[in-house]
């Protein structure tokens, strides 16, 4: 790399003599634009009253957790309906009669 | 999140730089205060570098704030035992990328009429040949060529910078040597 060194330092000469100042007005620009996104990064509430806000919002949300998980469960513990009453008499040389009652069941029932 | 390879290579197990060796131990906290004054003394190579890569494009200004924005915004990923300023550069090189790529554009860029010649010792000639070599190469090798030339960067910190390998560096240094030793005229080297 040595032999390329004076080559070198003409080539840094010539290109460094081209230089640029930075504008003052870019520089305040800069500023001013890193300023605005900061500002825009901020949250807009401060924390209180955000905390404020969720409270409410976590209420609703158990709340409508508690009705999706608990109204399933309500509906698995009711009785299953009677939908046929059977009556079965087993007779002498394995004869077997079966009354088998449908819906109007009820009636039967009350007038039992 | 934007990839943030947003510039945030990877830095092990490299050498410092001068520029590194005069920011001393930064303390360094994300906060905007310490990035500005971190900033501070490289924010004229970084904004010729930008600009020279862009061959004094207007929308260099607009990568040179992008630039900034993002090491803010990023600061807190910035590891203070590494040098700032190949950090910086590597965002710059980052927003130079996206903008080539944005803009599919490949071509030779075109040079402004007159170049502010500031040393009044160099030949102006001289000068508008150098940065027309520069203009018609590769956004990548443009980047290499001024890290180098302009910035002051070591062949490593190039390459940990731009993701060009070693060799390729010094391939594209050498090529850009050979073509301007001929185009300038001058014997410097020649074996």
């Amino acid at each position: 790399m040595e032999r390329h060194e004076c080559l070198d330092e003409d080539l840094r000469r010539i290109i460094r003599s081209v230089e640029r100042t930075i504008p003052t007005d870019l520089e305040a620009r800069v500023r001013a634009e890193a300023e605005n996104r900061r500002t825009q990064q901020k949250p807009r509430l401060p924390l209180i009253r955000q905390r404020i806000f969720l409270v409410p919002l976590s209420g609703t949300v158990a709340l409508l957790l508690a009705f999706l998980v608990l109204v399933p469960l309500a509906r698995g513990r009711r009785e299953p309906p009677i939908t046929e009453i059977r009556t079965e008499f087993e007779l002498a040389d394995n004869i077997k009669i079966v009354f088998i009652q449908k819906p109007d069941f009820p009636i039967l029932l009350t007038s039992f | 999140m934007e990839q943030t390879r947003a510039a945030l290579f990877q830095l092990s197990g490299r050498p410092r730089i001068d520029a590194e060796a005069k920011e001393g131990p930064a303390e360094v906290r994300a906060d905007p205060d310490s990035f500005w004054e971190l900033v501070d003394p490289h924010k004229l190579k970084l904004y010729n570098f930008i600009h020279k890569s862009l061959s004094f494009s207007e929308e260099a200004d607009d990568i040179y704030q992008e630039t900034l924005l993002r090491g803010l915004k990023y600061l807190h990923t910035y590891e203070s035992s590494r040098s700032f300023g190949t950090w910086l550069f590597a965002i710059a090189h980052n927003e130079i990328r996206k903008h080539f790529k944005n803009a599919r554009r490949n071509d030779p860029l075109p040079l402004p009429e007159s170049l502010a010649v500031c040393d009044k010792g160099v030949d102006h000639e001289r000068v508008r040949e150098v940065f027309r070599f520069a203009a018609g190469l590769k956004p990548k090798q443009r980047e290499v060529f001024f890290l180098f030339y302009d910035s002051g960067l070591s062949v490593a910190e190039i390459s940990r910078i731009t993701g060009v390998r070693d060799g390729n560096v010094k391939f594209i240094l050498n090529r850009a040597r050979n073509f301007l030793r001929e185009r300038l005229g001058v014997n410097h080297g020649k074996t």
